[in-house]
């Protein structure tokens, strides 16, 4: 549900805030996919895409499908990634594309799900951050194409904040007592406590998990709200005058307020990407490389990001961002930081229970 | 010789009810029961291992925190809503027909929008920068914004909000069926106004207050969104945990575990309402 709202949200504010946009897509690329699609027979011109419902933006989409002639059928994504790989295991013929998140597509993988893409058909695979590539879940890179990136970050308007914020330590200052506002999601929260004290996102040890219960609870106090959909909003309506979120909200709450600063925190970054997967039983895979290759167009690329306000992950769509899109602090951030950014991966169903009770404590 | 009465064609015409109650009511909490004897696996899913220990991490002190919180806020938002809905649903029935329909139409009218949307909108009227706070700092009556919400109040004030119709429209229907001429006759007799209040208005509409209560008691421990959204995730209700643990945590057999005793929760406030309202239905129940 997250993801949805924030999308939605990000639409709105794109009604109100974005004056012209540049061109949506390249013209090398168009010629290209429809020179492309002109050669495929009228049954393959369809491509059954799946993911969060405003994810693909519908004027990437309308473009597309109004240049080649190729039908694109939207399913939207109501819930979270657990439901992609049920549906994907129950009708492994229904879509084509499918985009979602790193963990799920490391399960998806090793259930012989997915199709291995191949790049040879994809000529602007090469406009791929490599940074964003070999990861955990696909680390030969075989089935997946990373769509955009989140790093949660610290935010904190420059105006109220009685701290100047640095990392998550700053956060437990007792000058923030009831003014932070994160973003309510165990795992990230947790994380906060665990890289202040210098351990890892996916600790297992118990006795450590203990310390990290208690670190999180002395931050009580100067939580004012946590929310899962809209943290931005406690920042906006002044409410909070720093917290923990994603970049898209940060984004999409700094449009209204310029006084806001994002900082990279120094004890560690977390991080998660989601990427396009085609299922392995995909039954228009002509149609759906064209797609893909539309996708990673520079400019096409860049209109994505403009609009949907996550982190881009294509070297080509950089010089076509929108200004207000240049982050200047993930541009001055440690390259080795970034490197060393650690992914949420899934626990044990013992440690689950561990993290859980850590969650629930903290949440009373 | 007396025509027995057709027990075939009586079973057919019941035939639907049972069916409905049985895949729409038995089916899913027989699911939700045996989900609750099953054990989380590493992944994602569930294993058919049966095990108590969901139920007994139900006394966790986390969980149990959670759930006593959860019986508190329920309790005040039951009492709150009473206060408050007993003079009006009483003041009410003392309107004109048609002033009562008004009214009626009054306190329905909030339903034909989402309560989300509500909650919304009052958190929009009580944020920091909200139109609360700016008349209040416009009239000088406070120098810095008050923080009405994400606090426990907050949370209570959401509550109350949200089911007080639930409070008043049993109340208001079985003030409306008070028998005019008992309180004459106690008037008649000598009775003041407080005392024929207490012996005749207050039993008689007894059955009403039990069934407002239920109506707001039950709802109250599962209302999660308006403790994520106006307390800002503090005082969490039993909703936010079983949500918790159906999405986040991964963890079913505990969401069912949790999702029982809220059934459980249900089944003794239906208890109360028996005891109290047996004799008289209130064509509520």
């Amino acid at each position: 549900m997250k993801r949805v709202l924030s999308i939605m949200i990000a639409l709105c504010m794109m009604l109100i805030s974005i004056p012209a946009m540049a061109e949506t897509a390249s013209p090398e690329i168009l010629e290209w996919v429809r020179a492309q699609a002109d050669a495929l027979s009228p049954d393959q011109k369809v491509v059954n895409v799946f993911t969060w419902t405003g994810y693909i933006p519908d004027e990437v989409v309308n473009q597309f499908m109004d240049e080649t002639g190729i039908t694109i059928n939207y399913s939207p994504l109501l819930g979270d990634n657990e439901e992609v790989r049920t549906k994907i295991s129950a009708n492994p013929d229904m879509y084509d594309l499918v985009i979602c998140s790193d963990y799920i597509i490391g399960t998806m993988a090793d259930q012989g799900l997915l199709h291995e893409i191949d790049p040879a058909k994809i000529p602007n695979y090469a406009n791929i951050n490599p940074g964003f590539q070999g990861k955990f879940y696909d680390p030969d890179n075989k089935y997946t194409i990373p769509y955009t990136n989140s790093i949660p970050m610290l935010v904190y308007n420059t105006a109220t904040s009685p701290v100047e914020v640095t990392g998550y330590t700053d956060l437990w200052d007792s000058a923030f007592e009831n003014s932070l506002v994160c973003v309510a999601e165990s795992r990230v929260i947790i994380g906060m406590a665990q890289k202040k004290l210098g351990m890892s996102y996916n600790e297992t040890d118990p006795e450590k998990l203990a310390l990290v219960k208690d670190e999180l609870i002395k931050l009580r106090p100067n939580i004012v709200t946590l929310n899962s959909d809209t943290p931005h909003n406690a920042l906006i309506s002044g409410d909070a005058s720093a917290g923990f979120m994603y970049g898209s909200q940060y984004n999409a709450a700094r449009a209204l307020i310029p006084e806001l600063q994002n900082v990279y925190p120094k004890e560690g970054l977390g991080y998660g990407i989601d990427n396009i997967v085609v299922p392995a039983g995909a039954q228009h895979l002509d149609a759906t490389y064209i797609f893909l290759n539309y996708l990673l167009d520079g400019q096409v690329s860049a209109y994505i990001s403009s609009v949907i306000f996550y982190g881009n992950c294509n070297t080509a769509a950089t010089e076509f961002l929108p200004e207000s899109f240049q982050d200047e602090a993930l541009q001055n951030l440690d390259p080795q930081m970034y490197a060393e950014a650690e992914f949420i991966m899934p626990l044990d169903a013992e440690t689950q229970a561990i993290y859980d009770d850590i969650w629930i404590s903290f949440r009373q | 010789m007396r025509r027995k009465p057709n027990k075939k064609g009586g079973l057919l015409a019941l035939m639907p009810l049972y069916l409905w109650t049985l895949l729409l009511v038995v089916f899913p909490m027989g699911y939700v029961l045996v989900m609750s004897f099953m054990t989380k696996n590493d992944q994602f899913g569930v294993d058919f291992i049966l095990t108590l220990g969901n139920y007994i991490r139900l006394s966790d002190p986390s969980n149990m925190n959670i759930l006593l919180n959860s019986l508190k806020t329920a309790v005040f938002t039951t009492l709150l809503t009473l206060l408050l809905g007993y003079p009006f649903a009483f003041a009410m029935s003392k309107r004109k027909k048609s002033q009562r329909n008004l009214i009626m139409l009054l306190v329905i009218v909030p339903f034909w929008t989402s309560a989300l949307l509500r909650t919304y909108g009052w958190m929009l009227l009580m944020r920091s920068n909200g139109l609360l706070n700016n008349v209040l700092m416009g009239l000088h009556l406070t120098e810095k914004p008050i923080q009405f919400l994400y606090n426990n109040g907050a949370v209570l004030f959401g509550m109350t909000y949200s089911l007080l119709p639930f409070m008043i429209l049993p109340l208001y229907s079985s003030l409306e069926k008070l028998d005019n001429s008992l309180l004459e006759a106690s008037r008649d007799l000598g009775a003041g106004r407080l005392r024929s209040f207490l012996t005749i208005t207050l039993p008689m509409t007894l059955p009403g207050v039990v069934s407002g209560c239920m109506l707001v008691f039950v709802p109250s421990v599962g209302l999660y969104f308006i403790s994520d959204l106006m307390g800002g995730g503090s005082g969490m209700v039993l909703g936010n945990l079983i949500s918790y643990y159906l999405t986040t945590g991964r963890d079913w057999p505990m969401g069912a575990a949790l999702s029982m005793v809220m059934v459980v929760l249900t089944f003794l406030t239906m208890g109360v309402y028996r005891r109290f309202a047996s004799n008289d239905s209130l064509g509520v129940f």
